[in-house]
């Protein structure tokens, strides 16, 4: 094993603090239980080298922000037609509860004529550049089920996420942070940490969580009464006696050990500079609409560019808040006051960065928003909309998505008419854009092959440049 | 299952609850159930027969010889059981409450002597209170105290107006009350002289004027001799009351009854006007006093009597409520979910799966008798959750129900006239959940109990019309909201009376007593007695009974929405030889799992247990017998020990000894003294790392059993997981006990735990990934958890005597089990001599490679 060669000459010629690259790199290229961080060749080129998700958790009213509906408002009050709902049942709503019409005005912004409510307004700056698939369906009612099956193709929690899959494919380009992060805003999750988990994959995928406090990554700051001096020696006995024993014994893992404390002690210096915005400029700020200090979803989006910037391949951002089961109206305001002006911005900051070209931008929920209202008094609730696995909206935004807006739905944004994209099919489209062939990017567990799409999806050929 | 199963027994039946349950609003909560089976499937091959079964869920097996038939065959094995929870016996409390019964029992016999002394006696806040002398008088609206301030005069007149709108006022009592150690009166030695009480009445909607109240037949608690208490009734203002009796300490509250000729009584209420005169001089005045008016003419008298007077009201009030009900039982029961079984006494019990929507539709025979109202009483039972009367088990109050509605039908829809429930939930910012919303023909609202689980409740519904003796009639009960929440154990009755309310009691004296707020201090306590122990309970698997089997369904590609064929308990051929007959339920399978018959258990066994040892088992796929798997480097050393763990009885302890005390186990020290490249090291797992910091430095507690513990972890750890939970660590030994006591909360697990490859539990797993990341590094150096364990550890070196080098050999030692190499105890040396904090060293040391790794 070469590797092992030469981190054991190394070590035997110069051991001790300072080990640097070869020593990340015997990190980075440890084949030892196949689980690779090392960059690797997808299948074809990859039109996006990183991806930034923005999961709009609990699930935004596409029928507010996408998909104007005037026939609902000639409808309201009175039920739809049976044919339409079908043998479909609600957790809270009775099938032949009244129609609620539109609660916002719809203007269409650039030259692509894309069609938003008014609280995204914001996102008419940016009309041009999204690739906006208002024919999105799902199989799951719930959210945990229907979060994880968007993450991981599965309903049950257990299988790879998206971004682990992506590592496992393509391995990491940064040595000082990790390359798949995950921050949130707005609330708990109900899929739980299983949303950033690699399942079955190696643990190396999982989604490192950027946190809200302190200590953006557990355990990243010294702990206080433990001066910098300290901490430098520390690492440097810890590095010198286990260069000790690798001489001895001649593992490579602990080859790897000592190369996963030299990142550790950079991550402890990386990490801070890369929350600290002091350099970003006020116009940059202003643009999101942050606090430099404040955690936001709007600082999120910041931080997920200079990630980008820094060679992280998949940032998740979940945002929590969209399940508005009552007064869809003020629900809807209040979450896009929160992200709408953040999200253009981070297109528009992608774009003048040269950025967005190989960055893809995803925005979406885990399912759409009924057509009929959610009114119930026993649970306080009036003007609300129930889960509608039927029809959602997803956004894309650059990494080789083509601008405009796909499918269709019926007058009432119940069914798609036409251009259905399943979930798995939006799954197969990302893989490829990363540059994986969907069917070819397998992970043998419990005796079978297992994939992101399982044995479904198909690339959305239309929706890429 | 078994019989005569011990509580032990029972609860290890909990070993398959561990599935996951989803309660969101819009689950169905069978399908969830289908994904345990799934698991519990799962689970099943991977923990004893070393087999992948997934892929047969939804088809035959590509590779193993386990058809889409005997999947669903395995899954029948769990697939017929209920899963309650299971209140685990206890002797001690169950001696608690039988001696608290007893008690209850002894003092409700008891409560009547409580009945007060003063049955009718009403304290009013008086409306005026006028002194003529003090400039001011203090008026307590609690106790209706008043107390005449300032300079104290010679003589003085109080004069205190009360209004009242209760009628038949007989008597007055004045009562006096010392000030600290002086009074009650406010001469020096606290006497003082009631020279004269005069009382008017008149009406409050002044019809007519003010007359005078005459007194009589007074008493007092005590009488100075030439000053009894007739004297301040006679019409004589020099001659009064006093209390200085030479016998009795004068410092006492004291107090005089007076009773009026005739009762008084204005439709409109009464204003009472009391006027004491206090002539005698120096200062012989009231310092502090209460003024009482009674209804019967003795303030004092028989308790008895009054507890006889108002149990009597108390009957006469409630007694259309206490109509004779006739238990009404069904001869046809229909549930959409669960099964219903009539038990003794007309009582109905609900058991096996509920859904959101359930319908029990019941079938009575004509009665004889009319029926005008019908009684539903809703029972607890230790069989529900919480005790009931509800299964509601998941989203909302656990044991609770919700009936959106019930209808009785003869041959038409019967209407209803009204409703009354003895307990309802009150609902945040809307109307109650009251047995009214369950006639409302609103399927969103309906009954529930919320803060009265565990009680019997009832409640009763009138109909418009009668149902004539001899029509058969049915009623039907509608259960559920967005979750399944349906009632458990009931009983019908019905009665002739129209206008019947739902009560909770007999109509008895007891009954009277135990919700009468004279003794109410007693009955609280009594009723605090009543209540049963709050036990542990665990989640347990039971056996649905033999004439309400779950019939188990082959799921056309592996969907829960798609069954067809009926499938019943079957094991794979290639591991049950077809001419023998199947085990036929889960005891069966259980036993066979672990007799000679089954090829697989001790082999796959013995093999995770080999490759604890040696970082690869004898068959290195530790979760894959199957034809995928590989095959055993060493069959025979397989097929050796697996009969050997049988014949020592299936003990890991024995299985241990004999692989540690083999040749093959102790070549490994051989070969990690030399340089040889060396295959076995493996770094250890989460728990172990934790448990071996933690014995090295001392902390480890030994307790064992009992509830999980939180060791601590950094701030911020749960701000995602739902409902972000707090995570209070434990204190003193539960904070150090051995990690496999540590709580687990699959959306939020322990992340030292996560950080070092453990699982989060969704699924089981028979090996972990051992990955070697930065974050551990990080968890090592910063957690809070290591640098606890460093701190004390440190303080342990610090402690022990010896040089500074044999101190750290010692560290060394504790932790990695060998003494440091020269170079070693050089480069931790020249630490310790610069930053002089055993602390930091010992922190290093837990930091090492060596110290995360099996060697």
């Amino acid at each position: 094993m070469n590797q092992g060669l030469i981190s054991r000459r190394y070590f035997l010629g110069e051991c001790g603090i300072g080990l640097g690259k070869i020593a990340a790199a015997s990190l980075l290229s440890n084949n030892l239980a196949g689980r690779s961080l090392e960059p690797k060749p997808a299948h074809s080129q990859p039109k996006a080298k990183a991806v930034i998700h923005l999961f709009m958790a609990g699930a935004p009213s596409q029928l507010e922000l996408f998909d104007p509906k005037p026939q609902l408002s000639k409808l309201e009050g009175s039920p739809l037609p049976k044919s339409i709902i079908g043998d479909q049942r609600y957790a809270f709503i009775q099938p032949d509860a009244a129609v609620l019409g539109p609660q916002f005005e719809f203007k269409a912004y650039g030259e692509t004529r894309a069609t938003f409510g008014s609280p995204l307004t914001p996102l008419g700056a940016v009309a041009d550049d999204l690739c906006i698939i208002k024919s999105c369906t799902t199989d799951q009612f719930n959210h945990a089920p229907a979060q994880l099956f968007l993450n991981s193709g599965f309903s049950q929690p257990g299988r790879p996420c998206l971004g682990s899959w992506t590592l496992y494919g393509l391995g990491s380009e940064t040595e000082d942070l990790p390359a798949f992060v995950v921050m949130s805003t707005g609330g708990g999750l109900s899929g739980g940490s299983a949303l950033w988990s690699s399942g079955f994959l190696p643990t190396t995928y999982t989604g490192v969580q950027f946190r809200k406090g302190k200590d953006p990554i557990l355990n990243l700051s010294t702990p206080d009464g433990f001066s910098s001096d300290l901490q430098k020696d520390t690492f440097k006995l810890v590095n010198q006696l286990n260069a000790k024993r690798h001489a001895l014994i001649n593992d490579d893992e602990i080859a790897t050990r000592m190369a996963s404390y030299e990142m550790a002690a950079r991550l402890q210096s990386s990490a801070p500079e890369l929350m600290d915005l002091k350099e970003e400029s006020n116009e940059t700020i202003n643009l999101y609409g942050c606090n430099r200090d404040k955690h936001s979803f709007a600082r999120a989006c910041l931080l997920a560019r200079r990630m980008v910037q820094r060679g992280v391949r998949f940032i998740n951002i979940y945002h929590s808040g969209w399940d508005a089961h009552s007064n869809v109206k003020g629900s809807t305001e209040n979450n896009c006051k929160q992200t709408a002006q953040a999200t253009a911005a981070l297109i528009q900051d992608l774009k003048r960065h040269g950025l967005l070209d190989e960055t893809l931008v995803v925005w979406g929920g885990e399912f759409g928003r009924t057509p009929m209202v959610e009114t119930n008094p026993a649970l306080g609730r009036k003007a609300g909309r129930d889960h509608h696995p039927q029809a959602f909206t997803t956004l894309m935004a650059g990494g080789g998505t083509k601008p405009g807006t796909y499918g269709e739905t019926d007058d009432f944004g119940f069914h798609i008419t036409k251009n259905k994209v399943h979930v798995h099919d939006l799954q197969a489209t990302i893989l490829h854009l990363l540059g994986f062939d969907h069917e070819r990017l397998t992970f043998r567990h419990a005796g079978r092959d297992f994939r992101l799409t399982d044995v479904h999806g198909h690339v959305v050929k239309d929706l890429l440049i | 299952m078994l019989p005569n199963a011990t509580p032990e027994q029972i609860t290890a039946t909990g070993f398959h609850r561990n599935t996951m349950l989803n309660e969101e609003g819009g689950i169905d909560p069978l399908e969830f159930r289908f994904h345990a089976m799934t698991d519990r499937v799962a689970t099943l091959g991977t923990t004893w027969l070393g087999l992948t079964t997934g892929c047969a869920q939804c088809h035959t097996h590509k590779y193993d010889p386990i058809t889409h038939h005997d999947y669903y065959g395995l899954m029948a094995y769990f697939d017929n059981t209920l899963e309650p929870d299971y209140l685990i016996p206890d002797s001690t409390l169950f001696e608690k409450d039988k001696n608290n019964f007893a008690k209850a029992d002894d003092l409700l016999i008891k409560l009547s002597d409580h009945w007060p002394t003063h049955p009718r006696k009403i304290n009013f806040k008086p409306s005026m209170v006028k002194s003529a002398k003090a400039k001011n008088a203090e008026l307590s609206i609690e106790k209706i105290f008043i107390t005449p301030s300032g300079e104290v005069p010679d003589q003085d007149t109080y004069t205190v107006k009360i209004k009242t709108k209760q009628t038949e006022i007989a008597a007055l009592r004045l009562k006096t009350f010392t000030m600290n150690d002086t009074g009650p009166g406010r001469t020096e030695h606290g006497n003082f002289v009631l020279s004269e009480i005069e009382v008017t009445a008149a009406p409050l909607d002044g019809s007519s004027k003010p007359t005078k109240i005459i007194l009589h037949k007074p008493t007092a608690s005590v009488e100075q001799n030439g000053f009894p208490v007739e004297n301040a009734i006679d019409g004589n203002r020099s001659t009064g009351w006093a209390i200085h009796d030479t016998d009795k300490p004068i410092h006492k509250n004291h107090q005089a009854d007076f009773q009026f000729s005739e009762p008084v009584s204005h439709p409109s209420g009464t204003c009472f006007t009391i006027t004491l005169h206090q002539d005698h001089g120096s200062k012989h005045t009231i310092g502090s006093f209460q003024i009482s008016l009674g209804e019967t003419s003795r303030l004092d008298g028989d308790p008895k009597e009054g507890l006889e007077k108002a149990y009597r009201e108390w009957l006469a009030k409630i007694k259309p409520d206490l109509e004779p009900w006739h238990i009404l039982t069904p001869s046809k029961l229909e549930s959409n979910t669960p099964y219903l079984t009539v038990e003794e006494e007309g009582v109905i019990f609900a058991a096996g799966d509920i859904s959101k929507h359930d319908i029990f539709t019941l079938t009575f025979p004509a009665s004889d008798q009319p029926i005008h109202s019908i009684r539903l009483e809703a029972l607890a039972d230790e069989r529900l959750p919480e005790n009931g009367p509800g299964m509601t088990y998941y989203e909302g109050r656990k044991g609770d129900f919700f009936m959106s509605e019930i209808q009785v039908k003869t041959d038409k829809d019967l209407v209803f006239s009204g409703s009354s429930e003895t307990a309802f939930a009150a609902q945040y910012g809307q109307g109650n959940a009251a047995a009214s919303a369950a006639i409302d023909g609103d399927i969103q609202s309906g009954w529930s109990l919320k803060n009265h689980i565990g009680t019997h409740q009832t409640a009763v519904f009138n109909l418009a019309e009668t149902i004539p003796p001899g029509t058969p009639f049915e009623i039907k009960m509608h259960f559920g909201r967005h979750f399944a929440s349906t009632l458990g154990k009931f009983r019908i009755s019905g009665s002739r009376q129209a206008k019947v309310k739902a009560i909770d009691h007999q109509g008895t004296l007891q009954d009277f007593l135990l919700r009468a707020s004279e003794v109410k201090k007693q009955a609280d306590q009594i009723k605090t007695l009543r209540k049963a122990s709050k036990r542990d309970q665990t989640l347990v698997m039971k056996e649905r009974p033999s004439d309400h089997i779950r019939p188990t369904y082959l799921r056309h590609r592996g969907e829960y929405t798609q069954p067809k064929d009926v499938v019943t308990p079957r094991l794979p051929n290639a591991i049950f030889p077809k001419e023998k007959e199947f085990p036929k339920d889960r005891l069966a399978l259980a036993r066979w799992l672990v007799s000679p018959d089954n090829p697989l258990t001790a082999r796959v066994v013995i093999n995770r247990q080999w490759a604890a040892f040696f970082g690869e088992g004898i068959v290195p796929t530790v979760d894959n017998f199957g034809m995928q798997g590989k095959l055993p480097n060493n069959p025979a050393l397989l097929d050796h020990l697996a009969v050997t763990f049988m014949e020592k009885n299936w003990s890991l302890k024995k299985l241990h000894r004999l692989i540690v005390t083999s040749a093959t186990y102790q070549q490994q020290s051989v070969i990690e003294s030399s340089s040889a490249p060396h295959f076995l090291r493996q770094r250890l797992e989460a728990e172990i790392i934790r448990d071996s910091a933690l014995q090295a430095s001392g902390l480890l507690g030994s307790k064992m059993f009992g509830r999980p513990v939180r060791p601590p972890q950094p701030s911020g750890i749960s701000e995602v997981a739902f409902g972000s939970p707090k995570w209070k660590p434990s204190q003193g030994e539960d904070r150090f006990r051995r990690s496999i006591y540590t709580y687990q909360k699959r959306t939020a697990p322990f992340a030292m735990f996560t950080t070092f490859d453990a699982s989060s539990g969704e699924a089981c797993l028979a090996r972990r990934d051992r990955s070697n990341t930065p974050l551990q590094a990080l968890t090592l150096m910063n957690d809070p958890m290591f640098i606890e364990i460093a701190n004390s550890y440190g303080e342990l070196i610090e402690k022990s005597k010896g040089s500074i080098e044999e101190k750290i050999t010692l560290a060394f030692r504790r932790l990695l089990t060998r003494p440091p190499e020269s170079q070693e105890l050089q480069l931790l040396s020249s630490f310790y001599q610069k930053h002089k904090s055993w602390k930091a060293l010992t922190r290093a040391i837990l930091s090492l490679d060596e110290s995360v790794t099996k060697n």
